[in-house]
């Protein structure tokens, strides 16, 4: 067998084998790096961005498409319980022609968290989706934040946050009938504030900003910047930090419900003018084992713990959110006095809450000539949610003709958890057919 | 400029006088001077100098030339992409055994660089799992393809032999490029490998029809306006009718500028002069696009190393093989001369970005481009010494 001697090899044979081998050093050198999972950075770089701010805005249509495709394994569309179904209208060709068509929004843009995990803040209750296979863990009512377990996605890592209000430009995702909607609009006006529904101050938006809420917010390189939630009538941005605080808080455990046992009014002029207050709430009442039992009907709250109150609904939010037991500072306007008085928020008690008996749906009936006249309808009720309403007037009960409330009455009360009722209800002069289910929990 | 690739001695170059000493300033004259006792050539490759340009104007920089900007100028990007494609086609008028055995030096070189490049494109994309929306031996036979190309810098009647032969054969291997990259064009858009031949031959054939009807029109002309007229006008139906077919501008305009080569008369001396008058304009068109369509993202950041590091490897290999086949060029010299892939490089970037616009593509086109400027830096080092000042 000849041997090779390289010394016998000319310069260029030399040079071809050094390559040769250079080469394919460098080829198995390389080929033991691997392209990471998830770039830090898949969108193109910008170098001279802050030369070029007007360039952002030209390519949002781009970038809306990447961080789409970027961030859709996080988004998953919950069907939401609707409040007042379009179903339960009666419609003729007239009103057809004439009535606006509404398409109530049924769903709600939830954001995953875990790979099994997401939360989704909406006013509504979401629902159990058969398709999806989603479950609601807990809910917490006073925010509208819930906790879901849905099925895993593939490919699915977290997505980086930031904060709104470093971003010109945000990216809204909302949920629509057909999937997943994104649009641009400008950024944060003012500096965070804070919110007493979150523990941590959100993002303000300009009021003419077309979001809606419950809606997610991205920056253009996709990254998570909170969700759409609305503050004093105004747009604002809850932060990641904050949604995440508050889902690990309710997945916990259901949260406690603090009160302070106030009844509570807007300050409206005629208030105001009273009472010399120009802003905050009216105590319109104290419960007699109160733990603010020193306040008295007329005052004006006007902070709570700094925070200035401007509705009833955000006042005994504020407290709500407190742990209970922990003392709450509130600034109370009294007889032209501004007071602070200090009092522990204690948990609300479920006795404390008007609970109707399984079998009241909820209404108030009375005999009229054309039938059973519904007077009126509590709300959240079972006659609620099948869409009575005060004014209704109820004509026939199982194909049954029917006159006398009583019978109606018993008519629900003898319906098993989950059977329902069928009743033929006049409402503007149009027949309307209404299921009324029964609910024994 | 290049006057062996691009055309010859422009209208500019002549109002300049570009061989007569030039007063510059100081500070540029101390530079160049520095540059000469390097042993470098003072001069600087027009890509250098525009593809940076147009990436500080483009979408990734000042965003002065917009998306819709760069979509607007696909039209005249086509003409220019057919005018290049006709002095290549024009070059590749081979005749005698000498001009036959550069055909085949310059086929191994240009084929060992396709090969080196396409070779370890398709391992590393399968190791490193590049996220990319093409298919991997698709990407691989594109950088192969814009990697075969070969810019010997400028040789006219003063430059020495070795870099006279350098040039003819960068010169050749440009026509084994463009036909590669007709054929992954076709690839690229067919459905059916029925397609791929259709595709070919559509595209050839509108080279043919604009080479024939130039070649009738051209002598014809009553004055010169008239015959810039149908210079342009041929060569806007090369290009135009190739991207509406859905073929390579680059392909028809090289069968159109074969056609003028072959066939008897003087359009091939009548396209040289005319099109001289708006090359300048065309190359700097191609350079400014090509650096606005220029990404940074992490995937071209890979595709960069890879088509840069084995592009130089098969430049080399080729090189030395090759020059067993011309004794007058010494392996080392053929390879430095080879380094640059010069403007058809970027073309050919241009043409798959063009053609078949996607994540992929663009990562490709923005790879090509930095490559070619990367192998421009690194050829003003390794190219043999430059003229006397």
């Amino acid at each position: 067998m000849a041997r090779i001697d390289p010394r016998t090899w000319t310069r260029e044979t030399r040079l071809l084998v050094l390559t040769i081998l250079l080469s394919v050093s460098v080829l198995l050198a390389l080929a033991r790096l691997r392209f990471p999972e998830r770039a830090p950075m898949e969108l193109p770089t910008r170098p001279f961005q802050p030369l070029a701010a007007r360039s952002v805005f030209d390519e949002a249509g781009v970038a809306v498409t990447r961080v789409l495709d970027r961030v859709s394994s996080s988004l998953i569309v919950v069907p939401v319980q609707s409040a007042q179904p379009d179903r339960q209208q009666s419609y003729s060709l007239a009103d057809l022609l004439t009535r606006p068509y509404n398409s109530a929004t049924l769903t709600a843009l939830a954001y995953r968290i875990r790979p099994t995990t997401a939360i989704v803040l909406s006013s509504r209750m979401p629902l159990t989706d058969a398709r999806t296979v989603q479950t609601i863990v807990r809910r917490d009512p006073l925010r509208g934040l819930a906790v879901l377990t849905v099925p895993p996605a593939e490919g699915w890592t977290p997505l980086p946050t930031g904060d709104a209000a470093d971003a010109p430009f945000l990216l809204i995702a909302e949920s629509t009938p057909r999937g997943v909607s994104m649009h641009p609009v400008f950024g944060a006006t003012a500096s965070a504030i804070a919110d007493p529904y979150w523990n941590r101050p959100v993002v303000p938006l300009a009021p003419s900003a077309s979001v809606a809420s419950g809606a997610l917010v991205f920056s253009l390189d996709g990254a998570f910047l909170g969700t759409i939630t609305s503050t004093a009538g105004v747009p604002a941005v809850v932060p990641p930090t904050a949604l995440l605080q508050a889902a690990a808080d309710i997945g916990a455990s259901a949260p406690p419900v603090s009160t302070l046992g106030l009844h509570l009014q807007a300050l409206d002029a005629a208030l105001s003018v009273a009472t010399g207050a120009s802003t905050g709430v009216v105590v319109s009442g104290v419960d007699t084992d109160a733990p603010a039992r020193m306040l008295r009907p007329g005052d004006v709250i006007v902070s709570i713990n700094g925070i200035v109150v401007s509705s009833p609904q955000q006042a005994l939010a504020a407290i709500a959110v407190l742990p209970p037991g922990e003392q709450v500072r509130l600034s109370v306007w009294r007889m032209g006095k501004e007071l602070t008085v200090t009092a522990a928020p204690q948990t609300l008690k479920v006795q404390d809450l008007p609970i109707r008996p399984a079998t009241d749906p909820g209404w108030r009936l009375r005999q009229s000539s054309r039938g059973v006249e519904v007077t009126a309808v509590a709300p959240n009720s079972a006659a609620f949610d099948a869409g009575l309403r005060a004014g209704d007037v109820i004509t026939s009960l199982s194909g049954e003709p029917v006159s006398r409330p009583d019978a109606v009455s018993a008519a629900y009360a003898a319906l098993a958890d989950s059977q329902g009722l069928l009743l033929v209800v006049e409402r503007g002069g149009a027949p309307l057919v209404i299921a009324l289910i029964g609910r024994r929990h | 400029m290049r006057p062996d690739e691009t055309g010859g001695t422009d209208p500019l170059d002549r109002a300049f006088d570009a061989t007569a000493p030039v007063t510059r300033p100081r500070a540029l004259d101390i530079i160049l001077r520095t540059r000469a006792a390097l042993g470098l050539e003072p001069i600087t490759a027009p890509a250098l100098l525009f593809v940076p340009l147009g990436m500080l104007l483009g979408p990734a920089g000042l965003d002065l030339i917009t998306r819709t900007a760069i979509g607007h100028a696909d039209a005249l990007v086509a003409i220019a992409l057919a005018a290049l494609g006709i002095f290549v086609g024009m070059e590749l008028d081979v005749s005698g055994a000498r001009d036959g055995r550069l055909l085949a030096v310059a086929s191994i070189e240009a084929v060992t660089a396709f090969a080196a490049v396409f070779g370890a494109a398709l391992y590393l994309l399968h190791a490193w799992g590049l996220p990319l929306d093409l298919n991997a031996s698709i990407v691989a036979v594109m950088l192969g393809v814009a990697a075969s190309v070969s810019a010997a810098g400028v040789a006219d009647a003063s430059s020495d032999g070795k870099h006279r032969l350098a040039t003819r054969i960068a010169d050749l291997d440009d026509g084994i490029a463009v036909v590669g990259a007709a054929v992954a064009i076709a690839v690229l858009r067919a459905q059916a490998s029925v397609d791929v031949a259709v595709s070919l031959l559509v595209t050839i054939a509108v080279g043919l029809l604009a080479g024939m009807i130039g070649w009738l029109l051209f002598e014809r002309a009553r004055s010169p306006a008239e015959r810039a007229v149908f210079v342009l006008g041929a060569i806007a139906l090369a290009g135009g009718g190739a991207v509406y077919v859905g073929g390579a501008a680059l392909l028809s305009g090289g069968v159109a500028g074969l056609v003028w080569r072959r066939l008897p008369g003087d359009a091939d001396r009548i396209i040289r002069d005319d099109v001289g008058r708006f090359q300048h304009p065309l190359v700097v068109l191609l350079l400014m696009i090509a650096g606005a369509l220029v990404e940074l993202t992490p995937v071209v950041g890979w595709l960069l190393a890879l088509f840069v590091v084995f592009r130089l490897a098969g430049k080399v290999l080729g090189a030395l093989i090759g020059s067993r086949l011309a004794p007058l060029l010494g392996a080392a010299d053929l390879a430095a001369y080879l380094v640059p892939p010069g403007l058809l490089g970027i073309a050919l970037a241009i043409t798959f970005a063009q053609v078949s616009p996607s994540p992929a593509t663009n990562a490709v086109a923005s790879a090509v481009t930095l490559g070619t400027l990367a192998s421009e830096l690194l050829a003003l080092a390794v190219l043999p010494g430059g003229p006397a000042e």
